[in-house]
């Protein structure tokens, strides 16, 4: 598989916009992302504990907007090696369910300097199969000179 | 668990999963993924209040204050700072088995669910 190129400090701008990221809510990566934060809540897959919960039926943790919030802008590139996230924000108006088909879309709201390297921050909006908004998440990363 | 999470989130920066690399680094050693903390709030809020964090939630201002470590025990944790007729605000944290503050934000939280 080719290499993706770098996404260079160069590339980026404020209002730069990204290829959409698309992602699939299956079991298998509720399981998998559950297993690997550690978080063994039930609301994700017994639709009874869920609904006691207020939730519909079981849904995705919340904690995953953290994958599409990074990959909305990863999808056609490769981090380079070094970039820090220094801070976050992450936003919900309805959860994911496993079936869901999330569709995140990322771009460059900013770029500053810290201590003589660039902070970028970059706001991505995701919404469901359905149109209906998900969330955002908002990331300021120090970007490798 | 960040080995698993680089596999399960693709994020496979260096400072997380090389230790040579991250040695180097001004870390001094493999840190955790920043999203492997927010998503640990997330699930305390999802825990606290259900449907509400996730129908209008917020988690905000999140600030990395100091390296969460391979064998580091970790307590999530928060306080109210503020209740009105529509919202709950919180301070949300997590701390290291030291007591040290290594991950700070903010959480808000709709007290009606308008369902989806």
């Amino acid at each position: 598989m080719e290499e993706k190129p770098e996404l260079k400090i160069s590339l980026l701008e404020p209002g730069k916009r990204f290829r959409p990221f698309v992602i699939e809510v299956t079991n298998d990566f509720v399981r998998a992302f559950a297993e690997a934060v550690n978080d063994d809540s039930l609301i994700y897959f017994d639709d009874r504990v869920a609904r006691d919960a207020g939730f519909a039926r079981g849904i995705a943790p919340a904690g995953i907007a953290g994958i599409w919030g990074r990959r909305s802008y990863l999808e056609d590139f490769r981090m380079p090696e070094g970039g820090i996230l220094i801070g976050l924000s992450y936003e919900f108006d309805c959860p994911a369910y496993v079936g869901d088909t999330i569709t995140a879309r990322a771009e460059v709201k900013e770029i500053s300097e810290r201590k003589g390297r660039p902070l970028v921050r970059i706001r991505t909006e995701a919404e469901n199969q359905r149109g209906e908004r998900i969330g955002s998440v908002e990331l300021s990363v120090i970007w490798p000179g | 668990m960040i080995n698993f999470y680089a596999e399960v989130s693709g994020d496979f920066n260096p400072l997380h999963v090389d230790t040579e690399f991250a040695r180097k680094s001004r870390f001094r050693g493999t840190i955790a993924h920043g999203h492997i903390a927010a998503s640990w709030l997330c699930e305390m809020l999802t825990r606290w209040q259900g449907a509400a964090f996730l129908h209008g939630g917020k988690l905000s201002d999140v600030r990395f204050i100091s390296p969460i470590r391979p064998g580091d025990m970790i307590e999530v944790t928060g306080e109210i700072t503020d209740i009105t007729q529509e919202r709950v605000m919180c301070q949300v944290w997590v701390e290291n088995q030291k007591g040290e503050r290594c991950i700070a934000g903010k959480a808000s939280i709709p007290l009606s669910v308008k369902m989806r």
